[in-house]
């Protein structure tokens, strides 16, 4: 699936798929690729990240 | 196109058995009355075609106000038929499908019908109720042949003599999918939104003069040659393309392609890469780079980052994949790459190319424009090449890749276009053409064949062509990517993104 949402302010496409390139839903995807509207891409595995690590 | 005054010859035709209500709609179905569950013709085989307004009583339809530059001065002339547009039965939805394609229908053909179908409104565009509504005819008849029996928005001619009317149908027993304006969503100056960029001046098309002829669509008529110089390159490189071989080069990019799918696509047990940092490391670099090659993409511009990095996502932290700029620029975090990875980074460098290449088109596309306001008419393929090339295959094209974005096998793409036809302001044009193409070349590295009808795959290989001519082809699209950050740059500005 995807959907618009603001991250951090700016307005972005973000779509759920799959490690394949599959479409997925929001509970179970593999990767998740945001698209800024200012042309800024990011990739985001479904991987959680150590808080710990992000203190 | 314009109708002339109704006379209506059909004996076969009972009124009575069609009532209209007061402003002349027919009211046997509608939006309010059941639908019949059977249209009369729909069980013949013979070409069925649909005309809005009664047949001319002179058995001719006239010229109309065409775009078209070969009927210029000719507004008023009769034509050797009665204009039409020809029709299919779509059994499934049970309606008179308006066949725009076979019939190579020009834009301002499908203008016209659009203009028609919107006529058939009980309120005009200005809120005010018809007086009157042009009936709506399912005939048959005999075509006039050759190039005569085409009227000015490249519809057909029949022959007045030969037609027979069917049924009076209502707006409701037909099926057009509409008219699409390119310049609605492609250019910048309709929908910044989709750019990033404002401030460009309206578009003058009476100075982009288009020949619909049939087959020249979409050709410019500029009669000058001369080839002005494009100020984008500033005097670097020659204008004029040099010798190009598309054909070794798709070649030379196979052989590299076949290379590194077999190379990297080498799992350990758990379906990942095993092995030492090093080997790990090694294989993300040669991955890149080899993929790069294949894809004639600066494998500089490709920045392999051992940290990782997180990203917060619906209020979780997530651990990042990777990133890609608008500059040609992708960043990717080598903890989340392994096997099938060179998949993902041929999507992404896809996109890098529509970018730099998008961005080209539209600023040659600018420059062309003050050359017009100046009443100056370079020659478009050796000033303007990406220009030149993108608006044959992509703007003139636009409606049917739309219609045919289905033949690329990606749901992933095809989520755009439903996100797009939904509400193109949060999902726009370019951005579903962006990642179809993008999953066009995915699928092409994966399985080594280009998917797509023949519109995209033209789009496809126009793409991947330009990109291989862009140095030859001067400041245009090769000056960009001099743009290259330092490493330090480049750690401050993911410092920043994140």
């Amino acid at each position: 699936m995807i959907e618009r949402q603001t991250i951090d302010g700016r307005e972005c496409t973000v779509a759920y798929i799959t490690s394949d390139f599959q479409p997925a839903d929001k509970e179970n995807w593999e990767l998740a690729k945001i698209i800024f509207d200012d042309g800024h891409v990011v990739f985001v595995t479904n991987v959680e990240a150590d808080k710990e690590a992000d203190r | 196109m314009i109708y002339l005054h109704l006379h209506v010859r059909d004996a076969e035709w009972n009124e009575a058995e069609h009532p209209r209500d007061e402003n002349g709609q027919w009211t046997g179905i509608g939006t309010t009355v059941k639908h019949r569950e059977h249209l009369p013709g729909s069980d013949t085989k013979e070409t069925k075609y649909i005309r809005f307004g009664d047949i001319p009583k002179s058995g001719h339809s006239t010229m109309g106000r065409a775009p078209n530059i070969g009927y210029w001065g000719r507004e008023g002339e009769e034509l050797p038929g009665v204009s039409v547009f020809k029709v299919k039965f779509n059994k499934k939805r049970n309606l008179w499908q308006i066949d725009t394609r076979s019939e190579g229908l020009a834009d301002s053909g499908l203008a016209s019908l659009d203009e028609l179908i919107a006529s058939q409104d009980e309120y005009d565009y200005d809120g005010k109720k018809r007086s009157h509504q042009r009936p709506i005819y399912l005939l048959t008849g005999r075509r006039v042949r050759g190039e005569e029996g085409i009227g000015t928005d490249g519809e057909p001619l029949l022959h007045a003599h030969t037609i027979k009317k069917l049924d009076k149908l209502n707006v409701q027993d037909l099926l057009h999918e509409g008219y699409f304006d390119p310049d609605q969503d492609l250019y910048p100056e309709y929908n910044p939104s989709a750019f990033h960029k404002t401030g460009d001046k309206k578009w003058e098309e009476k100075k982009h003069k288009r020949n619909k002829q049939k087959g020249h669509e979409g050709e410019f008529t500029s009669t000058e040659g001369g080839g002005g110089k494009s100020e984008l390159s500033k005097g670097e490189k020659s204008q004029k393309p040099q010798e190009f071989s598309a054909k070794a080069a798709r070649a030379a990019a196979e052989d590299v392609r076949q290379r590194v799918r077999e190379e990297f696509r080498k799992r350990g047990k758990y379906g990942m890469w095993m092995g030492t940092y090093e080997h790990l490391d090694k294989l993300a670099h040669d991955l890149v780079h080899e993929t790069c090659k294949a894809l004639d993409f600066d494998p500089s511009l490709v920045d392999v980052v051992k940290e990782e990095k997180t990203f917060s996502l619906n209020g979780k932290t997530y651990t990042s994949g990777g990133s890609a700029e608008k500059n040609g620029r992708i960043t990717l975090y080598e903890a989340s790459m392994g096997p099938g990875y060179d998949g993902s980074l041929a999507h992404e460098i896809m996109h890098q190319k529509w970018n730099l290449l998008f961005d080209a088109w539209m600023e040659e596309r600018k420059w062309l424009k003050k050359q017009w306001d100046a009443d100056k008419h370079p020659n478009e393929a050796r000033a303007t090449p990406v220009y030149h090339k993108l608006e044959r295959v992509l703007y003139d094209k636009i409606n049917r890749l739309r219609d045919e974005h289905k033949t690329v096998p990606s749901d992933y793409a095809k989520q755009y276009w439903e996100g797009y036809k939904t509400d193109k302001t949060k999902t726009p044009l370019t951005l579903a053409v962006n990642e179809t193409l993008a999953e066009m070349a995915r699928l092409h590295w994966e399985s080594g064949k280009v998917s797509g009808s023949k519109a995209w795959q033209d789009l496809y290989w126009a793409m991947v062509d330009l990109w291989a001519q862009r140095h030859e082809l001067g400041g245009h699209v090769g000056g960009k990517l001099d743009a290259k950050e330092s490493p330090k740059e480049l750690q401050k500005r993911i410092e920043e993104d994140y």
